[in-house]
């Protein structure tokens, strides 16, 4: 399989939730040039005004624009329904200087469908994800016009804090559902997970025959370090394994120059058991981010990545990932792309040899 | 009235929703024993600030020191992308880390500018009782 030299974060396949697909591009597009265009043609009337017909044409057009990325069907069928409505509303409205009725209603059905939609297990995007918080964002301005009483207020506040917690828990929900797990090429994969944008192709006698010798290396190299005080004398930073996921890394090990060296891998991995932590294998990881590991085994030893990582700084450790409502948490900083990184389980009667470990199986056979 | 004011409430509200949920992203970590509570701490404080401003349309220092903050660290992870995974062009974080706290920024400073004789904390017009 042919190797890159470096890989930027386009060069993977990452969960949708972070990106925009090239065929949404045109809805963002139509979106931003409506608002645009609503804010130039409307310059006489008040801002609030202004940007409230401004957001309703520009999540409108961008539904047309999204429907255009699409094939037809009911959910086409839909944005299309949707974006002429809110199209019309936003006429309606800058001709007559009256909102039409029903449009806070429309607003919010159109994010309680989507919210709807990511909960059955459907991976958000990018592009889907703005429309909505355009659309809250309307419906905050429209419940604010003219609202000076403390329940006015109080249904506004409600309405649109609301709104964008539940829009961001569902797309998490959706996501996690919507994605997969395996680390096999040719998934989508969950948040957090960066697999290589390869075409999946069997693997050949010789690369199972690789794969094979880099179990059976890395079995005999490790054993000893089922016992943890080995691992430590060792300098492996076991110390550390609580907040690392039960992983354990070697400090002279990573960034040393030798990778998928089964006599010095960077990192165990430990689970905690009934009497003391199990040692379930090792993880071996390249030097820089985005270069490539070597798929000695082809499609059987698919390396992998992580990328939009919230990384806390104080203390060093994770902070969260990214969320669908593009923030991290305070007090971290993004990691768009991880190191790659290959975990090989050794664990007696793991399921799988490489790349994602069962998490039922884990809890029925080593505990929790 | 500064101009554009009367965007600033949904504005602020739709930034409570985004840290309330970056709250509770964070606490989900923190609890699960992978993470800190400084991130949580931090997000929670900011939170405060900012749904304050929103309940009482008050653009505090603190609200403003937590979007300067908000906007430092998008551009340092920026280019920390830019260095090590390339450009990741993603609508939602330009929204909620720089336009959204750049647009706070920009009221609040240009209303210190329409009262210069009380510079860092003017009074404000309520925007409604």
């Amino acid at each position: 399989m042919m190797q890159l030299e470096r890989r930027g974060i386009d060069e993977y396949v990452i969960s949708p939730m972070y990106t925009a697909s090239d065929e949404h591009g045109l809805g963002l597009l139509l979106a931003l040039m409506s608002l645009a265009l609503s804010w130039y043609v409307l310059r006489q009337r008040s801002i609030g005004v202004r940007t409230s017909i401004g957001l309703l044409a520009a999540t409108g057009a961008g539904h047309l624009g999204l429907a255009l990325g699409h094939e037809p069907d009911a959910r086409t069928g839909a944005f299309v329904a949707f974006g002429f409505w809110a199209l019309y509303a936003a006429r309606r409205w800058a001709t007559t200087g009256t909102r039409m009725r029903g449009t806070v209603a429309g607003l919010v059905l159109s994010v309680l469908a989507y919210t709807g939609t990511l909960l059955s297990g459907e991976a958000p995007d990018q592009a889907g994800l703005i429309m909505k918080v355009l659309e809250i964002g309307a419906l905050g301005l429209i419940l604010g016009q003219g609202t000076e009483t403390k329940t006015q207020r109080l249904r506004q506040s409600a309405t649109v804090v609301s709104m964008t917690v539940v829009l961001g828990l569902a797309g998490w929900i959706g996501a996690f559902v919507g994605g997969g797990h395996t680390h096999e090429l040719g998934e989508t994969p969950g948040p957090g997970l960066a697999l290589p944008r390869l075409e999946p192709t069997p693997p050949t006698a010789e690369e199972r025959a690789a794969a094979d010798r880099l179990f059976e290396e890395t079995v005999a190299n490790i054993a000893r370090f089922d016992d943890v005080a080995v691992a430590a004398a060792e300098g492996y930073d076991v110390a550390s394994m609580g907040r690392l996921g039960g992983h354990a890394d070697n400090p002279a090990y990573t960034d040393d120059g030798r990778i998928l060296d089964p006599t010095r891998p960077e990192t165990l991995v430990y689970h905690p058991g009934p009497d003391g932590p199990v040692l379930l294998g090792a993880m071996y990881q390249t030097d820089e981010s985005g270069e490539p590991g070597p798929m000695v085994g082809g499609s059987l030893t698919v390396w992998h990545g992580h990328d939009h990582v919230c990384f806390g700084l104080l203390p060093p450790g994770l902070g969260s990932l990214g969320s669908p409502l593009g923030t991290c948490p305070l007090g971290t900083v993004t990691v768009a792309l991880t190191n790659e990184m290959i975990h090989v389980w050794t664990v007696d009667g793991a399921p799988s040899r490489f790349g994602d470990l069962d998490d039922e199986w884990l809890e029925e056979n080593i505990g929790s | 009235m500064i101009r554009y004011r009367e965007l600033v409430r949904p504005v602020l509200l739709i930034q409570t929703g985004i840290l309330a949920l970056s709250t509770l992203e964070a606490t989900v970590v923190a609890v699960s024993g992978v993470g800190s509570p400084v991130p949580v701490l931090l997000t929670a404080a900011a939170l405060v600030f900012v749904g304050s401003a929103a309940r009482t349309g008050r653009l505090s220092r603190l609200l403003i020191w937590t979007e300067r903050l908000i906007v430092t660290t998008f551009f340092v992870d920026t280019v920390i992308s830019l260095f090590t995974a390339g450009a990741v062009l993603e609508p939602m974080v330009w929204l909620s880390r720089l336009i959204v706290p750049f647009f706070v920024l920009r009221v609040a400073r240009a209303e210190r500018k329409a009262r210069p004789g009380t510079a860092d904390e003017p009074e404000y017009v309520e925007v409604a009782a």
